[in-house]
């Protein structure tokens, strides 16, 4: 949990700036609490996913896990597709964003957040390639 | 709340119950062989810190003990400020010898580093990281060195190297796995490790190094890796190290067993993690949809 914890308050930060750039003329009077709690309801398929790994893994005994870690890996393109639809419905029905505009908000946001995770993540072993 | 919330916490309550319940340290007696103390050793485990670990410093130490290890080390990537908390935890606190350790992490190849105080610069080549390895007093173990690595060790490196990993979780993956980790031990004289590589998957300690020291200090400990006096069990049971410690080794059948088998899990085991997994489904399934 402690180590992982960056995902989320990338995510938060993410659509901090989203909101206050890209959507400040779709709020409509919303409080940024309350969207920032809906829009992060769409990280559900990731717990969904996160869920069916633990059972699973819970199940596989440790010299086992190497094919199962291999699968998990490649499922997480059903998490994936399905967060990304969410987040476009949510930019569409919640704040009412046109259908191009809710795909580049959600574009842009991965665009954000999973930069900044993975630079964090893999920051020290990116930086070892660049010699740095 | 309501009620499906109410059965989700309570399923988690019952999981952490009974896995704390099941959880318990393994304590043996000092185990002497040919006048030397065995510690069983993991070597290579990562933390939460920026090092994409699942266990926090004090996580490693307190599971350290569940697996019955007697040593470990905790191997930032390119940082030793985790190895220093745990260390600390665990003379503190008590609990398995914490060698301070590094994962030192390069684009062709990467060496763990145990029993140093400072971080080794990645950029050097293999040779001299060892070399500024030995100067601190520690001892330095190539890190899976499968065939897509060997390119980063020359001569020189071969030559300076203390250990090298002969069974690491990969090997379960393939036999292909495990006969590159045997040609790359056999292309110098190193200590056999055998080490988790833990981040979360898996488990510490699922490969152990068995190490023959003079007590369970971390300088003893280097001593013995340095001394390549180590027994390791890889896939299928197979014996790695010092000949002659292999065959003190035979003699005591649980430490091939606590190498190479999981342990079956009991009821009360079982009872944590369907708690624990119904729990959480339910959490999920729970949470409430904002308008």
């Amino acid at each position: 949990m402690v180590s992982f914890a960056f995902v989320p308050v990338f995510e938060w930060l993410a659509f901090k700036v989203i909101w206050s750039t890209r959507l400040a003329p779709a709020r409509h009077g919303r409080q940024w609490s309350d969207a920032v709690e809906a829009f992060l309801d769409g990280n559900r398929p990731w717990l969904v996913w996160l869920v069916v790994a633990m059972a699973v893994f819970a199940v596989v005994p440790p010299r086992a896990v190497g094919p199962w870690v291999r699968l998990a890996a490649i499922s997480t393109i059903v998490p994936m597709a399905w967060s990304l639809r969410t987040d476009v419905r949510f930019f569409r029905s919640v704040l009412s964003r046109s259908a191009r505009a809710a795909i580049a908000d959600a574009l842009m946001f991965r665009a954000l957040a999973w930069t900044a995770g993975i630079a964090y993540f893999l920051g020290t072993a990116i930086g070892a390639r660049l010699g740095l | 709340m309501t009620a499906r919330g109410v059965i989700a916490i309570g399923a988690l309550a019952i999981g952490i119950a009974a896995g704390t319940l099941i959880d318990r340290p393994i304590r043996r007696p000092p185990l002497m062989l040919g006048g030397y103390r065995v510690i069983a050793a993991d070597f290579h485990t990562h933390s939460s810190t920026r090092s994409g670990g699942g266990l926090t410093p004090w996580g490693l130490v307190l599971e350290a003990e569940r697996q019955g290890l007697d040593a470990i080390s905790i191997n930032g990537h390119q940082q030793v400020r985790d190895a220093k908390v745990g260390a600390w935890f665990s003379r503190t606190f008590g609990g398995p010898t914490v060698l301070v350790g590094q994962e030192i992490v390069a684009p062709t190849q990467h060496v763990i580093a145990i029993g140093i105080r400072s971080v080794v610069d990645p950029r050097l080549p293999v040779a001299e990281q060892a070399d500024a390895i030995h100067r601190q007093g520690g001892a330095a173990i190539a890190a899976h060195p499968i065939s897509r690595f060997w390119p980063g060790y020359d001569g020189d490196a071969l030559q300076k190297l203390d250990g090298a990993e002969i069974c690491h979780p990969i090997v379960y993956g393939g036999k292909k796995t495990q006969r590159e980790l045997e040609d790359f031990s056999a292309r110098g004289s190193f200590a056999a490790i055998g080490s988790s590589d833990a981040h979360g998957f898996g488990r510490i300690g699922v490969c152990r190094t068995y190490v023959f020291a003079r007590d369970d200090s971390p300088d003893a400990i280097v001593e013995a890796v340095r001394a390549r006096r180590t027994v390791v069990y890889g896939a299928g049971g197979n014996p790695y190290g010092d000949p002659a410690l292999i065959a003190l080794a035979a003699n005591v059948p649980g430490l091939k067993a606590a190498a190479t088998t999981d342990a079956p899990a009991g009821p009360i085991d079982w009872l944590s993690r369907i708690s624990g997994v119904i729990g959480l489904a339910l959490l999920v399934a729970n949470r409430r949809r904002p308008a």
